[in-house]
């Protein structure tokens, strides 16, 4: 047993560390071997090879270059030492090092990137030790692959490094509602992607509404038309929500229709879907679709937003569900916001024959708002009521003459002593 | 234009109880220099509706009522256009507005109810108001790209070649990126410098782990791999400096008078009144183990710790007991 162990135990061919791309042991074996004087063919050639291809360009650049000065170095060692060099960014040291190497296939390859490379940002900051190798790669992906989690340590020093960390750092910006700060990042950026196009065109939206800028919102429309109406990408779902965008940009909401519907199946409890889409549905007069559709909505960040408050309440209204309107209003602190839902709960439930809920609406804004005159939708509500009354559709004449009886105007009393009439005739109690 | 404009309120004004739908969003600016006769419709304005609406079609200043289509970049013929608002009164199934709502107050159906003269006169109040439009806000919530996972740089085939010349593969055959498990190279520092017998002449590289309390795994690894280490040494050797007894003969048993003895007498405890040095010297030879001087005291002890964990690890012996 012991002489299997010791078999198992022996000490590995640098070949078994290569094969496995272990590099890093391949190193220590070498490095292990030159330093106790056990030194074997190429060694030191080895350990650049190793280094160079652990990702450790900075040790590689290093070994290569205490060969260079080595007499009877060979003349291909300059190319090794250039691709090192390459690959700090040292685009200047790594052209002349190149210079010095025999044509070669590499030599051609390495200097036609030279050509390509721009003035890059210093790599030699980032890649340094030899466990690093990729591991800003893969920090950034965990990044997205957990949702965002970490962005703001992860990202920022990574812009200019891996192209995607701008536009990740501006998505994450975007989940936040931090638009200013999206826009920051991305309005310097001259897109050529699909990806950076349509993130340019959320950024602008979002900017655009926000501070109610025409500019931004039409650099937006342009920006997703541009993708939408691309060749790659019309048909990809992306380039769908951008048709669907621009046209919703342009208050075209059949056409916003046509491009959601090509994709929502693909959204089914898609908040941010669905509270367009209900928008849509809305703006055409299918209030019925708008409502259900604005009802699958669960986020309570839009739930309390006053675009979906308000046209949730005209889709109930326009669908004779004054008292849901009703309630939204009760459920709302008072705020501007709020009195522009009374205007559109008095005047939607008017137009729609709910008077009831039409006078209670704008017996409400006359409290509210003692300046103006609400007195002829008032007392049009409550003749209403009346007539609803008359025709057997409601019962509450009763909560009529009280709400009457808060306005100082002088017809009140003559449309009182009217009910009163009728109320007396018809045998209804009137308190 | 303004010829235009007031036409189409004219319009407006001619229809019944379906008030809002003519009225495009353009419309706001003709609000605020047309001042509009009693009974027609006017867009709250943005300050009571609420908000602004309709930012990017709102600054049409031509007669063109819709936005143009972004496909053609051809705006509706204008001359259509008119005709088409004409025949609106009676088309209500122009789907570029949204019709009058189903369910909408009308005071036809209400014409024939039972009701007195005076009732009749104060219906009128009912048509006497004409609600107002309120104009809600359309806002696009956009839609924000999911994270997107980066593949890092287009592999350059920028590659130094192996030195012994032979095809390495890499970025053809197989992935060019270092596999996921590298070795340790500390653990495999030791372990070169245990095999190859050159203790001490070798610069162990001490690494060290950052911040280990967020990095559990990294000190489990490295207890496992130190652990894995010392397993495949060889047991230390101890080099006797005097013939030792070998372990196998001191493993024997002891003649039978001696056992026999045991059962009665103990050995001597180490709660005798004696110091180290003397405890060795005296239980050593009573074991058989030689002590042959000061120097050599340690060599015995260690022939002593030897032959007990022979016993401890002994099957025989511990089924025994």
């Amino acid at each position: 047993i012991i002489r299997d162990k010791r078999k198992r135990n022996k000490v590995p061919a640098l070949e078994d560390y290569l094969q496995q791309r272990d590099y890093l042991g391949a190193l220590t074996l070498l490095e292990f071997q030159r330093s106790i004087g056990e030194k074997g063919e190429n060694a030191d050639l080895w350990i650049g090879y190793c280094a160079f291809h652990l990702g450790d360009y900075k040790r590689a650049m290093e070994e290569y270059k205490a060969l260079t000065v080595q007499p009877d170095c060979p003349l291909d060692v300059w190319v090794y030492l250039a691709c090192a060099m390459f690959f700090l960014g040292l685009y200047k040291e790594a052209e002349e090092a190149a210079s010095k190497a025999p044509v070669s296939p590499l030599q051609n390859r390495l200097l036609f990137h030279l050509a390509h490379k721009a003035e890059l940002k210093n790599l030699i900051d980032i890649s340094s030790s030899s466990f690093e190798f990729a591991k800003e790669l893969i920090r950034h992906n965990l990044v997205v692959f957990r949702g965002g989690e970490g962005a703001l340590q992860v990202l920022p020093p990574l812009i200019d490094v891996i192209p995607e960390a701008r536009l990740n750092l501006v998505i994450y910006y975007l989940r936040q509602d931090d638009v200013q700060e999206a826009y920051n990042l991305i309005q310097d950026l001259v897109p050529t992607t699909p990806q950076e196009y349509i993130l340019k065109g959320v950024v602008n939206a979002a900017l655009g509404q926000e501070i109610g800028s025409r500019e931004n919102l039409k650099i937006a429309q342009q920006f997703f038309q541009l993708v939408g109406g691309s060749a790659s990408e019309c048909d990809t779902i992306p380039g769908r929500q951008c048709m669907a965008s621009c046209f919703f940009l342009l208050r075209q909401f059949e056409d916003v229709l046509v491009y959601l519907n090509s994709v929502k199946n693909y959204f089914f409890n898609d908040d941010t879907f669905n509270f367009n889409y209900a928008q849509a549905k809305a703006a055409l007069g299918n209030y019925k679709e708008a409502e259900e559709v604005f009802l699958l909505i669960q986020s309570e960040k839009i739930k309390s937003d006053y675009v979906y408050l308000s046209w949730l309440a005209r889709c109930y209204i326009m669908n004779q569900r004054g008292r849901h309107a009703w309630e939204l209003y009760l459920k709302m602190g008072t705020s501007s916001d709020s009195f522009s839902l009374l205007q559109l709960i008095a005047n939607d439930c008017y137009k729609m024959g709910q008077f009831y809920y039409a006078a209670k609406a704008f017996d409400a804004l006359e409290k509210l708002d003692p300046g103006s005159n609400y007195w002829e939708g008032k007392r049009g509500a409550c003749v209403g009521v009346f007539q609803l009354i008359l025709a057997n559709k409601e019962d509450t004449l009763k909560e009529i003459v009280p709400l009457l009886r808060n306005s100082g105007n002088p017809q009140v009393e003559y449309i009182i002593r009217a009910l009163r009439k009728w109320a007396k005739e018809n045998r209804v109690h009137l308190a | 234009g303004e010829q235009a404009r007031k036409q189409k309120h004219v319009l407006v004004k001619n229809q019944h109880y379906d008030e809002s739908m003519e009225l495009h969003d353009e419309d706001q600016e003709v609000a605020s220099v047309y001042s509009p006769p009693p009974r027609v419709t006017q867009p709250l304005s943005a300050t009571q509706g609420g908000r602004v609406r309709g930012l990017m079609t709102a600054d049409s200043t031509s007669d063109e009522e819709r936005p143009q289509n972004p496909d053609t970049g051809l705006s509706p013929d204008d001359e259509e256009e008119e005709s088409e608002e004409e025949e609106e009164t009676e088309d209500d199934d122009d789907e570029d507005q949204p019709k009058t709502p189903e369910g909408a107050y009308d005071p036809n159906d209400y014409a024939n109810l039972p009701v007195s003269s005076e009732g009749k006169e104060l219906f009128q109040y009912i048509t006497r108001y004409t609600p107002q439009i309120v104009e809600l806000e359309h806002v696009l919530k956009p839609f924000i790209p999911d994270f997107i996972p980066a593949v890092g740089d287009i592999d350059a085939f920028l590659k130094v070649p192996r030195p012994d010349g032979r095809a390495d593969g890499l970025g053809l055959l197989v992935l060019d990126e270092p596999s996921v498990k590298q070795t340790d190279p500390t653990v495999l520092t030791l372990w070169l410098s245990e095999e190859s017998k050159q203790h001490g002449e070798i610069q162990v590289k001490v690494t060290s782990v950052a911040s280990p309390e967020s990095n559990p795994r990294l000190v489990e690894r490295w207890v496992d791999s130190i652990t894995a280490l010392h397993r495949s040494k060889p047991p230390p050797t101890v080099h006797f400096s005097k013939a030792m007894p070998d372990v196998d003969t001191l493993l024997q048993e002891w003649p039978p008078e001696l056992e026999e003895l045991l059962t009665r007498v103990q050995l001597p405890s180490a709660d005798l009144d004696l110091g180290l040095d003397q405890y060795v010297d005296l239980i050593c030879p009573l074991l058989d183990i030689p002590v042959h001087n000061k120097q050599t005291r340690v060599q015995a002890l260690h022939q002593l710790f030897t032959v007990y964990l022979e016993f401890r690890d002994s099957q025989h012996f511990t089924h025994r007991h």
